[in-house]
């Protein structure tokens, strides 16, 4: 009796999953919200403002991803807000990936379920790039009447394979140097003065303060290439140079070793053993002094960490050094499967073109790829603004500085070797040349 | 099926009928069952051949379109991979230091909970509490308990140790720090390796004891009533009552713990993502991170399906000596 009553039970629990199941997940697609009259959408809609229009699929609904925190979500929402302002009928469905992007694309691009349209960064055209799995954007790009040179050329030519154009540059970021002026202040340090290695060094040391767990830290570290790699090119010398590696030159070692002196004297630490994600949060919540980081700390800051007063500047430089410094960029392109081709190369038409890239301007997330508006004298009226263009003017683009196609394994050798020098494992001048050999090894491939 | 036998029309109907109703019976059986075997049978069995395949290919990245048969050189390839060989070295370490230890601790705090004390099953609840949650949030809570500014730390300050330390950015082995070997395979298990077994252990002992508990119920009184009049209490009692009727407990508890500990994934995905040096990198991470490409770890999902199939044999070897040595040492007393 009791086992039929128990059997009973299993069966009616087994019935109920599928049950809950379909409650939780299946919530029908919503209904577009603004009818439209299907039809008058295949003809192309009314020219508003300086923006051109080009003849879009009806009733396109493309699926966006990108990563970003908060800030930059809400930069894209303003965006999808401008283009839908130009081409109402097309339905956007926003789905931002916060961490683990280039996992979940390349598992969604294994799927069959990439997103129309997404952010492209070098590695993952790395990996898409010869798949046919990106949308060739040139007759997109006819069809809008955009010339390929109104791009900056070294960003473009990054997203660009056999002829063929798989994403448009979306903007583009120098490191420069980040300093709390409170903390600068409090420790005597006038935050533009430091203008040379030496006085960084001051500055971090004496803007370190406090013991044990409150304790400041002058400057906030990252075993990164990303970072470090800055200042290897500002002693003048180039990282990869054609098809050799140049990790164990004296100066590119003087470099690592001068970046590696703020962790090693303890005067500057690691985000993660600050309880902070990344350095920017870690600058925030004042447990930093200085941060080398890029535009992207501007609205960030803005929305989360409202009241703190900083100087942004143009990375310091080393006694007979140059000025130098590391541009990342990032694409937006669209996917080889999509539904709506002429919908997707409309949105990354948009989103990279000058009527959309000034009010981001404007925010000081990023600067322009587009020339007209990097070329805008408006565009300096904001320091920090005025201090990331004059970087972007010196500063080499980081995927080509790491070796281009081969950029990943340099700097995984680069990153990992080091990262063992900063916690002890090996000799700085051991581990830089262990990584030559590694990423020696990945260029001759 | 009944021609030889010089059967009555009646007995064959008989038997017909009988047979019918067998059969279906069995087709209720393979009814019941067929939900999960069809499951299982697409996603586990039919998986698992074709990751075989892929095992056997030169397939990079998971959506190529193009791969090529390479035969067995991805198994060689993998047993002379040095992250590989290097994973293997780290989940050694922890499957030996994890398994024994939570084994030890679950025994003895079944014991514990098993005596007549007050507020029994308080303690019972209390206990299993953090086998509860998800390895992924126990993670999370322990990274925030581990970072320099944690409570870890504060502890240990109150007991008079002002030095903080980074818990999980402590590359150097336990065998580093106490002998000098420099040595990634042969330093021994990291500090960061360490501090995230003693996580694992605090957070499998419950689920283990609760299996000790249930065995331990199930050994009568008398016998101890009857070990008590030959003179045998406590300790020697333990070692000769409780401890071998445990038998097949302790086995089932050290297989579980040995499969479990040699497939850890989730602690090393949320807290250390391999880091630092390494010194966590354990297959189960190493095979998702080459499977799909992670910043640290190129992308190569013919040779990640390879490790995933070394993996397996390891731990299908090491439950299948584990149960011969148990079961032979119990045929001896």
């Amino acid at each position: 009796m009791r086992h039929r009553r128990s059997l009973i039970l299993a069966v009616l629990l087994g019935l109920l999953v599928p049950l809950i199941a379909a409650c939780g997940g299946g919530t029908p697609a919503a209904a577009p919200t603004a009818a439209p009259a299907a039809g008058a959408t295949a003809a192309p809609a009314p020219v508003a403002g300086g923006g051109g229009t080009m003849e879009v699929e009806p009733n396109a609904v493309l699926r966006v991803t990108s990563w970003g925190d908060a800030a930059e979500q809400k930069i894209n929402t303003d965006s999808f807000a401008r283009f839908n302002a130009l081409y109402p009928n097309v339905k956007i469905e926003y789905q931002p990936q916060a961490s683990d992007y280039q996992t979940k694309l390349k598992a969604d691009a294994a799927g069959n379920t990439l997103a129309d349209v997404f952010y492209l960064d070098s590695g993952l055209m790395t990996a898409f790039g010869p798949e046919n799995i990106l949308l060739d954007l040139t007759p997109g790009l006819q069809a809008g009447g955009v010339t390929l040179d109104s791009y900056a050329p070294a960003l473009l030519q990054l997203f660009q394979r056999d002829g063929k154009t798989y994403g448009l540059p979306k903007d583009f970021n120098p490191l420069v140097l980040f300093i709390n002026n409170e903390k600068a202040q409090a420790a005597g340090v006038d935050p533009t003065s430091i203008t040379t290695w030496e006085a960084w060094r001051d500055a971090a040391t004496k803007m370190t303060t406090g013991e044990g767990n409150s304790k400041v830290f002058g400057m906030c570290m990252q075993a990164d290439a990303q970072r470090f790699g800055a200042l290897m090119l500002q002693q003048g010398i180039n990282i990869v140079d054609g098809k050799t590696v140049n990790f164990t030159d004296p100066k590119a070692i003087e470099a690592v070793n001068f970046w590696y002196s703020f962790y090693k004297d303890g005067h500057g630490q690691l985000p993660k053993e600050l309880g902070a994600d990344w350095c920017g949060q870690a600058f925030g919540e004042g447990k930093v002094g200085m941060t080398l980081e890029g535009g992207w700390m501007v609205p960030y800051l803005a929305k989360d960490f409202n009241d703190v007063q900083y100087t942004a500047l143009a990375l310091p430089t080393p006694p007979n050094g140059d000025r130098s410094s590391l541009l990342f960029t990032n694409a937006w392109a669209a996917s080889a499967k999509t539904a709506y081709p002429k919908a997707a190369a409309a949105l990354v038409l948009f989103l990279t073109s000058p009527e959309n890239q000034r009010p981001i301007l404007d925010v000081g997330f990023a600067l322009p790829t587009h020339n007209t508006v990097l070329k805008d004298p408006a565009a300096q009226s904001n320091p920090t603004t005025k201090v990331l263009l004059q970087a972007a003017e010196y500063g080499k683009v980081s995927d080509i500085a790491f070796g281009g196609a081969a950029k990943d394994d340099v700097l995984k050798a680069l990153n990992t070797n080091v990262e063992a020098a900063f916690l002890g494992q090996a000799e700085l001048s051991k581990a830089l040349e262990t990584a030559q050999a590694e990423a020696q090894a990945a260029l001759n491939k | 099926m009944a021609a030889s036998s010089p059967a009555t029309g009646s007995s064959q109907a008989h038997a017909a009928r009988i047979d019918k109703a067998a059969r279906r019976e069995a087709i209720a059986g393979y009814l019941f069952i067929s939900p999960y075997l069809i499951i299982t049978s697409i996603f586990t069995i039919g998986l698992l051949f074709y990751a075989f395949y892929i095992s056997m290919t030169d397939l990079r990245e998971t959506f190529s379109r193009t791969s090529n048969f390479v035969g067995l050189q991805n198994y060689v390839t993998a047993l002379t991979d040095g992250d590989f060989l290097l994973s293997l070295v780290n989940v050694f370490w922890y499957a030996i230091i994890v398994v024994i230890l939570q084994t030890i601790g679950a025994l003895l705090l079944a014991i514990a909970l098993n005596a007549p004390i007050k507020g029994q099953r308080i303690f019972r609840t209390l206990f299993y509490a953090p086998s509860v949650a998800s390895s992924v949030v126990v993670s999370l809570i322990f990274l925030w308990l581990y970072i320099r500014t944690g409570f870890v730390n504060y502890f240990l300050s109150l007991l008079g140790l002002p030095e903080t330390t980074a818990w999980l950015q402590q590359p150097n082995g336990l065998f580093q720090i106490m002998f000098g070997v420099t040595d990634p395979y042969l330093k021994g298990p990291s500090v960061t390796w360490l501090a995230i077994m003693a996580m694992n252990i605090f957070t499998t002992i419950p689920t283990l004891m609760l299996l000790f508990l249930a065995a331990l119920q199930d050994i009568p009184g008398h016998l101890y009533e009857a070990a008590a009049i030959d003179g045998a209490t406590g300790v020697k009692a333990f070692f000769s009552i409780t401890l071998p009727l445990l038998r097949p407990t302790v086995v089932l508890v050290l297989i579980l713990g040995t499969i479990g500990t040699l497939q850890v994934f989730d602690q090393v995905a949320v807290m250390t993502a391999g880091g630092p040096v390494k010194t966590t990198l354990v297959p189960a991470y190493l095979i998702y991170a080459k499977t799909l490409g992670t910043p640290e770890i190129s992308a190569d999902a013919g040779l990640a399906a390879a490790m995933a199939f070394i993996l397996a044999g390891i731990i299908v070897l090491a439950t299948y000596l584990q149960r011969r040595f148990i079961e032979q040492g119990s045929e001896r007393t």
